[in-house]
């Protein structure tokens, strides 16, 4: 364990001059990206129809990938037309002023087999935290699979300001779900 | 219990968003599934229970009204919660029992059937109303006009004494 990712990286640097991190296309009828919030204790998912996902990643020199996602805020759907319309409003992702959320990777490292964490500068409602995203690669046929989840705290970025801020009845904890299918780009 | 919903009900709709507009509507949906079950088991306990008879003097038509208020009462007291429930449901709410107890989804989502149940449930809310002056109403005359043990019998304890002096 302790010398696999040394004699990884080690081979990495030698060929990094050659080997092009593959770039990826998102299958979006296929991808996913959300979130499950929390109600009164209850997990309520809601997904993003439409983000833009610049995608390049090796499994074998994950340290060259990189990971700039788009998310266009308005797309949310939590399958509660209501519940959408709320959470675009000012207390909430205040979409007006804020219609975008982006994550640009800083740096790959391998955590086992096939399993990475990629750091990166996640920024919602302008504004800006570090954070890390651990998920699975999986190569299927003629493609990949990017699946990840974490946690991030909602009123790190401000979401649900004034009585939300402090009240629980939606959970301060909301986990990020992704799982992309990828094609090569060719 | 159903004018603690009215009231809860009313304030909760009309409520800025807010936690507590939540909680007011947890509230709302805990009490209204409570009501759903203790009305199911009134309904049970009235079809295998005898009725007392009601008193000689009413005319055709009033015993007819009286049968069918009360068949209307159980009826409304049936749908408000279930067109309760699948409002939540159309929404795609989570329903919680009293924060314990989680509830299934018993429609699915969308925001035509939302609306359509909220027009059922915002009708026979004011049926309800109606139906709830009426009955108490009657029951007012009867005790007061009429001068009939209808009111007094429906206290606990009178049905026995009542039964006992019927035999």
């Amino acid at each position: 364990m302790s010398l696999q990712p040394a004699a990884t990286m080690l081979i990495c640097s030698v060929f990094s001059a050659t080997a092009a991190a593959t770039e990826w296309i998102v299958d979006n009828d296929h991808s996913r990206l959300g979130f499950i919030a929390t109600y009164d204790g209850v997990g309520l998912e809601a997904r993003f129809e439409h983000f833009e996902a610049r995608i390049r990643f090796d499994p074998q020199h994950p340290e060259e990938g990189v990971f700039d996602v788009v998310v266009d805020i308005t797309s949310v759907n939590s399958d509660s037309a209501d519940r959408d319309e709320g959470m675009l409003g000012l207390e909430w992702f205040n979409a007006k002023k804020f219609p975008q959320a982006r994550f640009v990777s800083t740096g790959f490292r391998q955590t086992g087999a096939g399993a990475f964490e990629v750091a990166g500068r996640l920024t919602i409602k302008g504004i800006t935290h570090s954070i890390g995203l651990p998920f699975a690669w999986s190569g299927v046929d003629n493609g990949a699979r990017l699946k990840g989840k974490t946690i991030l705290q909602r009123t790190d970025y401000k979401i649900g300001i004034g009585e939300w801020e402090s009240d629980p009845i939606i959970g301060f904890e909301v986990e990020i779900v992704v799982d992309l299918h990828l094609k090569g780009k060719h | 219990m159903i004018l603690g919903m009215f009231v809860l009900g009313w304030i909760a709709v009309n409520y800025p968003m807010s936690p507590t507009k939540i909680k007011l509507f947890v509230w709302h949906k805990s009490l209204g599934i409570s009501i759903l079950i203790l009305v199911l088991l009134r309904i049970a306990w009235r079809l295998t229970d005898r009725t007392p008879a009601l008193p000689n003097h009413m005319r055709t038509w009033e015993r007819r009204l009286a049968h069918t208020s009360h068949m209307l009462m159980y009826l409304v007291m049936v749908t408000m919660p279930l067109s309760g429930w699948v409002i939540n449901s159309a929404a795609n709410f989570p329903l919680k029992l009293y924060g314990l107890i989680r509830l299934p989804n018993i429609a699915p989502a969308g925001k035509a059937l939302q609306t359509q149940a909220e027009l059922v449930h915002f009708t026979f809310f004011w049926i309800l109303v109606a139906l709830l002056l009426l009955h108490i109403g009657a029951a007012l005359w009867h005790h007061f006009v009429q001068r009939d043990e209808i009111l007094t019998r429906m206290l606990p304890g009178t049905t026995r004494r009542l039964r006992k002096a019927a035999d």
